[in-house]
């Protein structure tokens, strides 16, 4: 029974490092395949692990006169991951599966406006994955 | 041995959802109740999600803007640079908690985007070193490694690339902390950041109280919101982190009575360039006395953690 437990614990264990490493390594795969000196990271990662048809969902500020670059990532190959941009009564003002499953889009932005991002997995590709979102903006 | 079965069909279970709950921590997809919104449009249907199949992203609903993104707002606005806004950089050493030091490595990030922006080139040596000592304490010094030190010092004529490496090393600190048990500290980075971007905000806002700067206080209502139901709440076993949620309570208490419209207006979407357009407008109203009242908080919490 021991070893039982034992076993078990191991398992959780290795588990949770995996995925956290796994989230870690796709988060500056993201990076480095869609953000040039151009554009400046916000500083923050956007992730969360999903499965089937789950959603991941944040708020954002963009302001006004400036470009930002949103790049969303699953994996080590590009556009495995939807995204789309609404706004706070839930129009839709961007969605990546239109545009080809672009990995990254830009958006200029006119005037100060609080979005909502989210992302889901494109299920002929994944089944599950950490989905990753990184923003930036334009110097 | 049925018993036995039982234990490891329990523990199978117990070990997936505590997988999945490191994953995705949080679960909340409540709204902001607080904010006014008019919509001159009919709501489209289409971009609805079962709100029980939405994961919150790290546990917050809702990011807090760069300090760098604050930064060249204000800088853009034509502000002159003004060494006497800044935190000491030597003062790192007087930081002895892990909350102070925590905050503080957030607000010398925020003067080192300011310094870089303006090409004060010695200011962002001396800010990125005391960033360098307080991550080395904090146990996140890959983000501030020797290279990345070399690397600003090899780019210190060059804007563009500065601010890449120090935002860069503020988003690999993010990733580590997210995947550790010291949540709380990246938490805290994040808040210390954000106020000096803030307090940055309010003594332009002082001096010219342009519509620019009003928008750009205004919008951190929603900010402040996050950063405390949606970040720091979740801490509040971590010694001294509930002192900062307080003080941040007493500001939102101020933000509760800025009223913040909205007005849909269709984007434009160039498919070739990669680029849409958004066109929608927030409109934010905010008393002369409301806006004294949150530059003269953030400037008093502002104090409180520089000294400390």
């Amino acid at each position: 029974m021991k070893n039982i437990f034992t076993f078990f614990g191991l398992l959780l264990i290795l588990g949770a490092t995996k995925l956290n490493a796994q989230c870690d390594t796709i988060a500056n795969f993201c990076h480095q395949n869609n953000f040039t000196v151009d554009y400046v990271s916000d500083g923050q990662n956007y992730r969360a692990f999903l499965f089937g048809d789950q959603e991941a969902e944040f708020e954002t500020t963009f302001f006004g006169g400036v470009t930002y670059r949103i790049a969303a990532c699953t994996g080590f190959s590009q556009g495995d991951l939807i995204f789309s941009v609404k706004d706070q009564n839930n129009n839709v003002l961007f969605d990546s599966i239109e545009n080809q499953n672009s990995p990254y889009w830009n958006f200029k932005v006119e005037n100060t406006i609080t979005v909502k991002i989210s992302a889901k997995l494109d299920d002929l590709e994944n089944s599950s994955g950490c989905a990753t979102i990184l923003i930036g903006f334009k110097q | 041995m049925k018993s036995s079965k039982s234990i490891v069909k329990g523990f199978g279970f117990l070990a997936l959802s505590s997988i999945l709950l490191t994953a995705c921590p949080g679960n909340d997809t409540d709204k902001d109740p607080e904010i006014e919104i008019e919509d001159t449009t009919k709501t489209s249907s289409e971009g609805k999600v079962n709100p029980l199949n939405v994961v919150p992203v790290g546990g917050a609903m809702f990011s807090v803007p760069s300090p760098i993104q604050l930064g060249q707002i204000i800088q853009k606005s034509g502000a002159p640079y003004n060494a006497d806004i800044l935190n000491n950089p030597k003062a790192y050493e007087s930081y002895v908690d892990l909350v102070s030091q925590s905050l503080n490595l957030g607000v010398y990030g925020a003067d080192l985007g300011y310094c870089a922006l303006y090409d004060k080139q010695q200011e962002s040596i001396g800010y990125i070193r005391s960033a360098q000592k307080l991550s080395d304490i904090l146990g996140i010094s890959d983000a501030f490694d020797v290279e990345t030190i070399q690397s600003v010092e090899r780019n210190l004529d060059n804007k563009d690339s500065l601010l890449y490496i120090i935002s860069n090393s503020y988003r690999k600190a993010d990733d580590y902390l997210q995947t550790s048990d010291l949540k709380h500290i990246g938490a805290l980075i994040i808040v210390g950041g954000w106020i000096e971007s803030v307090h940055f905000a309010g003594i332009l806002g002082r001096e010219n109280k342009s519509d620019e700067v009003v928008e750009m206080i205004g919008m951190q209502k929603h900010t402040i919101n996050t950063m405390l139901d949606k970040m720091l709440e979740q801490y509040f076993n971590e010694p001294g982190v509930e002192e900062v949620y307080n003080d941040l309570d007493d500001i939102r208490t101020s933000f509760n009575k800025v009223n913040i419209k909205y007005e849909y207006v269709a984007p434009e979407t160039d498919k070739d360039k990669k680029v849409t357009t958004l066109k929608s407008k927030a409109i934010v109203e905010m008393s002369d006395e409301v806006f004294i009242e949150i530059i003269e908080k953030i400037n008093a919490i502002r104090t409180k953690i520089t000294a400390s």
